[in-house]
């Protein structure tokens, strides 16, 4: 059975698990709106008009713009954005079914492109708050035309003269102590718990999957060492290990917080792919690779690899929901990056000032986002379970 | 004396895939001091129709549907669950054909034998350890003694498998259901087994089910034999007609698959085809894909015919006196 | 079975020593060590508050982080390099790097005692600055704290009174670090002077010290190896000697110690709870598999399986205890301000009372998990052989569930009690911060936003320790519910 058939079987088998099928697609919602968010929420106009001068976009150069989000992550989002409009109306709306590697590579290279243009670009938009502007100018007897979109703010746009105001039509979740509007600060957050669920699951699963690879061909004394690091990470409460780490860094930006989480955490995916190593090292396939004298490099992550992928992928899903739970617990705790509107973020204001939007809408996205993961990792792996398929 | 009767017994599995008809319609007794063969293809519903007995099918997803076990008179199938309590284990016992995993791995298997003890018996701990050394050395286990306090995974399969067999006699039952009791033994301590139940058959009046894949332990052992085929038993007959004269071409190709003897020469034929899934059991008989007698008339329920003094055979075209012989010659 | 856990028991040492050994690794490899970052990024010491910076000094020297890690070679430095150190900690050199002046700077800061013979023999150096950073150097390592060798005798020459050390300073004329690297300043011939007084003083004090401060080889091999921060963090560990809290002066491991009843008795409590009601929970749903029930059960596991602890802790404590709306709970804390007047059984109800919520916050958390395998557990059991014998012998229903598959489907859950207890710890840290309690947790997260290292590391290594019991009571309890595991 090829891999590739075996893939198409689980897939076919998860499409049957109603549940975690909408799921995984709710999820897909959930990061294009990560994606999305500027068009939803940014205070830079999508269109701005002062008189009858030039139209111009000082929402699409600021996508680009460094200090308008304090953070590289933003950007990538933003490159996704830009690229995802066309390739979103390529796939969806029907011109292009299958994408073909052709085009896949021709959108990477565009991400890439456009990444590299970001780093020339030059910061123009930071810190202009366009509705004040706009407020000054027709004050001056300017005439304005402006199209924002849906919610004029910033994520950290401040607004004193608007603190902890309802939940009203301009303010969908009303605002927070410091007149920030909270459904913004939601919308982005969106963007940091994606990111830091994909990426430190990605970083601790290649750790953790080259050391457990490693534990399992190689046995004897490798595996020994290794075991022995996984068992003695094992004994330190993850935790208070994650949380010790991040003081002993001092400026703490999100990029940190993976890491840290990465480190700690590597020890499930290497516990995994070890035991599947230490099964698959004895299967025919693998003796016959030995015997015609493929190399270890080649053995282990051309021939084994990929029939351990599977229970990987499981405790992948399962591992992104942790990773969401661990950030936001630090955050919470106020010992994350404090300049990101992280959901764990919003929810420790709520705390401390007692308001009730603050509580509810951060831990509800929390709560949701990982039920979602948790069902996802449900389905995929039962659809794996060979047992459950007929 | 009737001990036990079966009649149009159906049990269904009610799962994903559909309904599994697994015991469709099956009618048998057992009388008491009688040795009853039940013989037929891996999954023909032999070990389901065993457990139906004492209602211990695993529910869901299987059910009993239809049909009356008479007990002494009395119904299993409608009895409330109490009363079949008392019966099971007492009067009915049952020995399963998996002796590996049929103990429970945390006790000690005196400790499961005494529970046994005490509940139907009343003994006390010190009566039900003298009971259960007895019962140990009745089924041959050597140093009965101190057999007692070991733990299942200190014993061989074969050991495991006289274990069962002595919880299963220790209240003295009057019917027996041996669920390939033999399978997981080597020939010598086979024969003791068997030899045991025959000796029991013969004092004490014991009314034995005996399934079993092996036509020579039913040619040794049983009085009378039940053929089944993909859930319905399709002959019934005493030991000495069903291999003299067997009637339904399903029993004849078993026998031809057997390594005759007394025929040196002949060559061992086996029964074409697989049996079906019980998915979709073909209408009528259900052995017409395979059956080289069939006709037409096969796609219709086939009636039950008596060819003898209790031999019944349920077939449109059954075998008529020594007609098998020119079949298998 | 005694000589199982004495074995075990052995064998605990060497993990705790690879624990350490971890803990170790991560206060010396962290990305940006404590301190440097600031210094680099604030272009000098001024912009930490020297609180900061003195906690940080003592906590570098508790866990000997101004020593070499593995080998020290400081013995043999000569009169060149500090000179060169000096140089390019005052930044007179050409070159105007600053992460090499902070380099020169730690490095001047740490090498302590071994640079008292260069720096004396620096005193004859015809470049006036140099004499007069030679004694800043010299007074500054005399106001070192007090080490076992010969940081000693120094620090007694030190304590020979303020006085002394004021009219050291203020005969010497020192200018101040800080105007000295602007180069133009060169000290007046008047101080030139009284740093010559300075500079006898110092010399016929190291007549009679020098003994101190040279070394025979022998002593030299062993201070390569020994006087490194290797040696002396696993000294300080052997005699579970954590240090003293920066924020306090406490003795950390002392504090951690009490605290540990706050964090163990919640934690214990919300695990028995959890398991008591995890186990029929379990089973239920796994007998009555497809009820109206289980489905209900089901769903509520799940809803509390996703839920963050932090989230619950918050909502319930807006919820019944601020008063948005009800009040019926305090509002944090262990028990009331004054328990000392309240009869042991009215103080006991006060405790309890406090813990309600956090333990209900706590059990949440755990109970969800626990309930899935004890549900798992008995499926799988309550399809096996020996369930149906069990059937079959005429057990009652009950004790068929019970006793045949209960005590089987429960021994996952065994396994899961190891397991369970550094997670429960993990929880801890958010459940006594939100709800105010005492414990070891709380202790963590307040030595974390004061940077009270020694107070991290004691927590982290308690905590370890707990868990690696928590994984042998529950081996154990484990061989003991499973005869097939044999404790040899
Ligand atoms: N728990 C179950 N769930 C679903 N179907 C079952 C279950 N147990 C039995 N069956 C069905 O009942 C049929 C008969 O099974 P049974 O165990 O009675 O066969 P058998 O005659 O005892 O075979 P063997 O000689 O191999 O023991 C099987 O084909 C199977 O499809
Ligand atoms: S009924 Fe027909 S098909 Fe069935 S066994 Fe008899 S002859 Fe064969
Ligand atoms: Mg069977």
């Amino acid at each position: 059975m090829s891999s590739a058939r075996y893939s198409d079987l689980v897939w076919h088998q998860f499409k049957k698990y109603t549940l975690a099928y909408r799921s995984l697609q709710m999820l897909v919602a959930l990061l294009l709106l990560a994606v999305f968010a500027p068009l939803l929420a940014s205070d830079k106009p999508l269109l701005w008009r002062v008189s009858n001068g030039p139209w111009e976009s000082p929402w699409f150069w600021s996508l680009f713009d460094r200090n308008v989000y304090e953070g590289t992550l933003d950007i990538v989002f933003n490159v996704m954005l830009v690229l995802g409009v066309p390739s979103f109306f390529l796939f969806f709306v029907g011109a292009v079914r299958e994408p073909p590697v052709r085009t896949l590579r021709v959108l990477l290279v565009l991400f890439g492109i456009l990444l590299l243009f970001t780093l020339f670009h030059h910061p123009s938009h930071a810190k202009i708050s366009y509705p004040d502007l706009e407020k000054i100018m027709i004050a001056e007897g300017q005439e304005v035309t402006s199209v924002y979109p849906l919610l004029p703010f910033g994520f950290q746009s401040v607004d004193l003269s608007n603190v902890r105001s309802p939940i009203s039509w301009a303010h969908p979740l009303g605002t927070d102590n410091a007149g920030r509007d909270v459904c913004t600060r939601m919308i982005y957050g969106t963007r940091i718990s994606m990111t830091v669920g994909l990426f430190s699951v990605a970083l601790y699963m290649v750790i953790g999957t080259i050391l457990g690879a490693l534990a399992g061909y190689y046995g004897g004394r490798v595996d020994a060492l290794i075991l022995r690091l996984i068992e003695v990470m094992l004994s330190i409460p993850s935790l208070f290990l994650i949380l010790a780490m991040a003081a002993f860094v001092e400026k703490r930006s999100i990029f940190h917080v993976m890491l840290i989480i990465a480190a700690v955490l590597w020890t499930t995916p290497a516990r995994l792919v070890r035991g599947e190593f230490m099964r698959l090292r004895s299967m025919e396939f693998v003796v016959a690779a030995v015997a015609s004298g493929f190399g270890k490099r080649h053995i282990m992550f051309r021939e084994m690899l990929p029939n351990a992928l599977g229970p990987v992928l499981v405790t992948a899903t399962f591992g992104v929901a942790s990773s969401i739970l661990i950030e936001s617990t630090v955050s919470f705790l106020g010992l994350g990056d404090i300049t990101v509107p992280s959901w764990g973020q919003i929810l420790n204001t709520g705390r401390s000032t007692g308001m009730w939007t603050l509580i509810l809408a951060p831990g509800i996205a929390i709560f949701i986002t990982v039920s979602l993961l948790n069902l996802v990792g449900e389905g995929l792996r039962d659809a794996m379970d060979p047992k459950l398929r007929q | 004396m009737k001990l036990l009767e079966i009649h149009d017994l159906k049990t269904h599995f009610f799962t994903d895939a559909g309904i599994l008809p697994s015991v469709d319609g099956i009618s048998f007794e057992i009388n008491q001091g009688e040795i009853l063969g039940v013989v037929g293809e891996s999954g023909c519903g032999k070990s389901v129709t065993a457990m139906s007995i004492l209602r211990i099918i695993p529910e869901p997803p299987g059910r009993i549907v239809a049909g009356r076990i008479l007990f002494d008179g009395h119904d299993l199938v409608s009895m409330p669950i109490e009363a079949l309590r008392k019966i099971r284990g007492r009067d009915i016992a049952m020995i399963f054909q998996e002796p590996m995993t049929s103990l429970n791995p945390v006790y000690t298997v005196g400790e499961q034998l005494r529970e046994v003890l005490s509940l139907h018996l009343g003994l006390d701990d010190d009566a039900a350890r003298a009971r259960i050394v007895e019962m140990f050395s009745l089924v041959g286990i050597s140093e009965p003694a101190m057999r007692v306090d070991a733990y299942p995974h200190q014993m061989s399969g074969g050991m495991k498998q006289r274990v069962m067999i002595a919880m299963a006699l220790c209240c003295s039952p009057r019917l027996l259901i041996a669920d390939e009791p033999t399978t997981a033994l080597d020939v010598t301590v086979q024969a003791q087994i068997l030899n045991l139940l025959v000796k029991l058959r013969d004092e004490r009046g014991l009314g034995v089910m005996l399934i079993t894949h092996d036509l020579g332990v039913v040619a040794e052992t049983c009085d009378r034999v039940v053929v089944m085929y993909a859930g319905r038993v399709v002959e019934t007959a005493c030991v000495q007609d069903l291999f003299a004269h067997p009637s339904h071409p399903y029993t004849v190709g078993l026998l031809q698959s057997l390594p005759d003897a007394a025929k040196p020469g002949s060559r061992l034929q086996t029964i074409p085809g697989n049996v079906p899934s019980p998915l979709n059991f073909p209408t009528g008989c259900r052995f017409r894909d395979r059956c080289s007698r069939a006709s037409s008339a096969c796609s219709l329920e086939p009636p039950l015919h008596v060819v003898g003094d209790g031999h019944e055979v349920r077939c449109h075209h059954p075998y008529q006196g020594g007609e098998h012989e020119h079949a298998i010659a | 079975m005694w000589a199982y856990i004495a074995r075990r028991l052995l064998t605990m040492p060497p993990t705790l020593f690879f624990i350490s050994l971890i803990i170790f690794g991560v206060l010396n490899l962290a990305p940006g060590r404590p301190g440097e970052s600031a210094q680099i990024s604030g272009a000098g010491e001024s912009k930490r508050s020297s609180a900061q910076r003195e906690s940080f000094r003592i906590f570098k020297e508790q866990f000997h982080l101004d020593k070499p890690i593995i080998l020290n070679t400081r013995m043999f430095l000569t009169a060149d390099d500090v000179e060169k150190k000096l140089v390019d900690a005052h930044g007179w050199g050409d070159v105007h790097d600053i992460k090499r002046r902070i380099r020169a700077r730690n490095m001047l800061e740490d090498a302590g005692e071994y640079l008292v013979g260069p720096l004396i023999a620096l005193l004859d150096h015809p470049d006036p600055r140099l004499v007069s950073a030679s004694i800043e150097q010299l007074i500054e390592a005399s106001q070192r704290q007090i080490k076992p060798d010969g940081d000693r005798l120094l620090n007694q020459t030190a304590q020979r009174g303020n006085e002394e050390r004021k009219s050291w300073r203020c005969t010497a004329t020192i200018p101040a670090p800080a105007v000295i690297h602007t180069k133009d300043v060169i000290p007046a011939k008047a101080g030139i002077q009284s740093c010559t007084s300075a500079v006898a003083q110092w010399k016929t004090w190291f007549l009679d010290n020098a003994n101190h401060y040279t070394w025979s080889a022998l002593e030299k091999t062993r201070r390569v190896f020994f006087d490194t921060r290797f040696s002396y963090y696993w000294r300080n560990l052997l005699h579970l000697d954590f240090g003293k809290s920066t924020v306090d002066r406490s003795d950390v491991f002392d504090v951690v110690l009490s605290k540990l009843k706050y964090s163990i008795s919640l934690s214990l409590i919300s695990m028995l709870l959890a398991y008591l009601i995890a186990v029929p929970l379990g089973i239920y749903s796994a007998v009555r598999q497809g009820s109206v029930g289980e489905h209900l059960s089901t769903l509520a596991l799940f809803v509390l399986y996703s839920l963050p602890t932090f989230f619950t802790g918050t909502v319930l404590l807006r919820l019944l205890s601020e008063g948005d709306p009800l009040a019926w709970f305090p509002t944090g804390g262990f028990e009331s301000q004054d328990p000392h007047r309240l009869t042991t059984l009215a103080s006991m109800r006060d405790v309890m009372w406090h813990l309600v919520l956090p333990v209900a916050t706590y059990t949440s958390v755990t109970l969800a998990a626990l309930s899935r395998y004890a549900r798992s557990g008995i499926i799988d059991v309550i399809r096996s052989d020996y369930v149906r014998t069990a059937r079959a012998k005429g057990l009652g229903e009950w004790t068929v569930i019970i006793k045949h598959a209960g005590r089987n489907g429960m021994i996952p859950l065994l396994t899961l009690l190891g397991g369970l207890l550094p997670v429960l710890l993990s929880g801890s840290v958010v459940i006594e911060v939100v709800f105010n309690i005492p414990g070891m947790g709380l202790y963590l997260y307040e030595a974390i936003n004061n940077r009270d290292y020694n107070a991290v590391m004691a927590v982290l290594v308690a905590a370890s320790f707990l868990t690696l019991v928590g994984v042998l009571i529950s081996d154990i309890s484990y061989a003991i519910a499973d005869p097939r595991i044999s404790l040899e």
